[in-house]
């Protein structure tokens, strides 16, 4: 009976993320990497910073594998999870609004959200780190012009943060719906499972959102030190599986939304 | 002063409209919902038809079950509820006919009143929108500078208010409300009482939950009242009124000669019985709780006793609701 996109909804979701203190929270992983972007940029500037391999490492362990989803998670989890949490999403489930649409508008704004806070400073970051010299300036110079086709790499690891919050949105967005402690289920997931097991259990990557950016990193842009594991192939469609299956169930759970009552 | 005395600009003698698609009734048969192994709500059966309804009960009693089960926001483990004809649970578009104020004063604080008013109507689809916010602004006295405060710099009674206009934005037809006098003033309460008089008097079905039975008593013709999950007692308030002040009560009574006093009051019509406790003083259970409080101090002189303590020993509410469940 509606749009799948519900702008009041999104209106309010919006408020209620960047109206509160969050938003400094949400913004700090991203400051942190432009900072440690900039730092290293300017102690290696010699000639490219290829010849230190570090831009692999700190787009590919730090940007896309911790602070992507750091910041996802902070926002795919205030979206919905807070309102869960309260209870206070009853006001707009208590609306003729079908649930999909509230599933959908509040992924979008997780999306949107998560592209602005944490896609475009990885994309600054990027361009930082594989931009190379015109000549050989002093340490604190920072003109940085792309050189050898490093743009493509940068490119590379972009698209890749962009699929990324666009399957970590939708992934938090649906622990938010399946549990009360999505927060602490998130942080597992993203240091246990992402950082720990898919290290040393490949079939784990697999299952691995930060996987399949790497895959998609390094198979548009081919940067050094990725350490990806999967292909792009299998990288994309992983990744179309996993949204599509977050979306639809997580609103399927949203549709049996239940109060927890005096007993529970 | 009491409740009754406080002057109220009441709007009473204006009728509200009423709902539109007419009358809706609320039928539940046989309905049990139970959370893991613990049963909140046992085997109810009612229908609650236009006007305003009380649910009463203690807290923990199943009465926020039972609106959640009405609402939509839990499935019934055993048993059907319908409204207006159509089951709640998955069907967002019984929102159209219910609204719910919830108990839980977890509202979007960083909107303004009117703000998460207009959010509602919007989420409604309504044609005029600033109308029908005005409309329910105006309805709960909140047509005020205080709609265009931030929720989180309202008491809770505003709170409670805010939360009713948004309910009631569209115009249900069966308007649910989980003890929504909580944090109202005696004026607010009055104000509140007397527009979900208005409202059940225009055809509209009211059902709100309290733990409180003076609420009950003088908002709601019909009673329901909740023990344990369970039915206890259905009808007309004065009924049930009747059954709770004519049950037996007990007092624990000092005095300057217990034994005097207990030999005297054993010959009373309003006293059922009396121990002498061995640690001083006496249990005296009264079958009329009216007239053995006026007995007690007659006894008393005629005896040349001095009483110096009389406290009513199961004036709890749950002792109050047990006796019903026995009866």
């Amino acid at each position: 009976m509606s749009t799948v996109f519900n702008p009041t909804i999104a209106a309010i979701t919006l408020r209620g993320l960047l109206g509160r203190r969050r938003s400094l929270l949400i913004a700090l992983p991203s400051l942190l990497l432009l900072a440690l972007t900039i730092g290293l940029r300017a102690a290696t500037n010699i000639n490219s910073s290829h010849d230190f391999g570090w831009p692999g490492v700190v787009l590919g362990q730090i940007g896309l594998v911790t602070l992507l989803p750091l910041t996802a998670m902070i926002i795919g989890t205030s979206v919905l999870g807070t309102e869960v949490d309260d209870s206070s999403i009853l006001h707009l489930l208590a609306t003729p609004v079908s649930r999909a649409t509230v599933m959908f508008t509040k992924w979008i704004v997780a999306c949107g959200a998560t592209l602005v806070f944490a896609v475009v400073p990885i994309a600054i970051a990027a361009f930082i780190a594989t931009s190379g010299y015109v000549d050989n300036p002093g340490p604190l110079d920072m003109t940085f012009t792309p050189i050898k086709g490093d743009a493509s790499e940068a490119v590379g690891v972009i698209v890749a943060a962009a699929v990324g919050a666009v399957v970590y949105s939708a992934f938090f967005l649906f622990l938010s719906v399946v549990t009360k402690r999505s927060v602490a289920v998130t942080l597992i997931y993203i240091l246990v499972w992402e950082s720990l097991l898919t290290r040393f259990v490949s079939g784990l990557r697999l299952l691995s959102i930060g996987q399949y950016e790497l895959g998609i990193a390094d198979g548009v842009g081919h940067l050094p030190n990725l350490n990806s594991n999967l292909t792009v192939s299998t990288s994309v469609l992983m990744s179309v599986v996993f949204t599509v299956v977050a979306l639809g169930y997580g609103t399927r759970r949203l549709q049996s939304f239940r109060v927890s009552g005096e007993a529970a | 002063m009491s409740i009754d005395e406080i002057p109220v600009q009441r709007e009473a003698e204006r009728p509200l409209p009423a709902p539109n698609g007419g009358p809706a009734e609320i039928v539940l048969d046989n309905v049990t919902h139970w959370y893991g192994n613990v049963v909140a709500v046992n085997d109810i059966t009612m229908t609650i038809g236009p006007g305003v309804t009380g649910l009463l009960g203690p807290n923990g009693a199943g009465k926020s079950t039972l609106l959640h089960l009405v609402s939509g926001f839990l499935a019934p483990s055993r048993g059907t509820v319908s409204v207006a004809g159509r089951t709640a649970w998955h069907n967002p578009g019984i929102y159209q006919v219910i609204g719910l104020v919830p108990e839980r004063d977890s509202v979007y604080a960083f909107l303004t009143g009117r703000q998460f008013v207009t959010a509602t109507a919007k989420l409604h689809k309504l044609p005029d929108v600033a109308a029908a916010v005005a409309r329910a602004l105006h309805m709960v006295e909140m047509d005020t500078e205080a709609a265009d405060r931030r929720i989180d710099t309202y008491s809770k009674g505003m709170r409670q208010r805010i939360k009713v206009a948004a309910a009631l934005v569209h115009e249900p037809r069966v308007l649910l409300l989980d003890e929504p006098f909580n944090g109202m003033d005696p004026r607010q309460r009055m104000h509140m009482m007397d527009l979900l008089h208005r409202l059940g008097d225009a055809g509209h079905t009211i059902v709100f939950s309290s733990h409180i039975l003076e609420e009950v008593e003088r908002l709601s013709g019909t009673v329901q009242v909740i023990v344990a999950g369970r039915l206890a007692a259905s009808g007309d308030y004065r009924t049930i009124r009747r059954l709770m002040t004519s049950r037996p009560h007990v007092f624990q009574v000092a005095s300057s000669d217990d034994r005097t006093l207990a030999s005297a009051l054993i010959g009373r019509q309003s006293v059922n019985g009396v121990e002498l406790n061995p640690a001083g003083g006496l249990e005296v259970r009264a079958g009329d709780y009216g007239a053995f409080s006026r007995e007690l101090a007659v006894v008393a002189r005629e005896q040349g006793v001095r009483l110096r303590a009389v406290l009513p020993a199961d004036e709890s509410l749950e002792s109050v609701f047990a006796y019903l469940v026995a009866s």
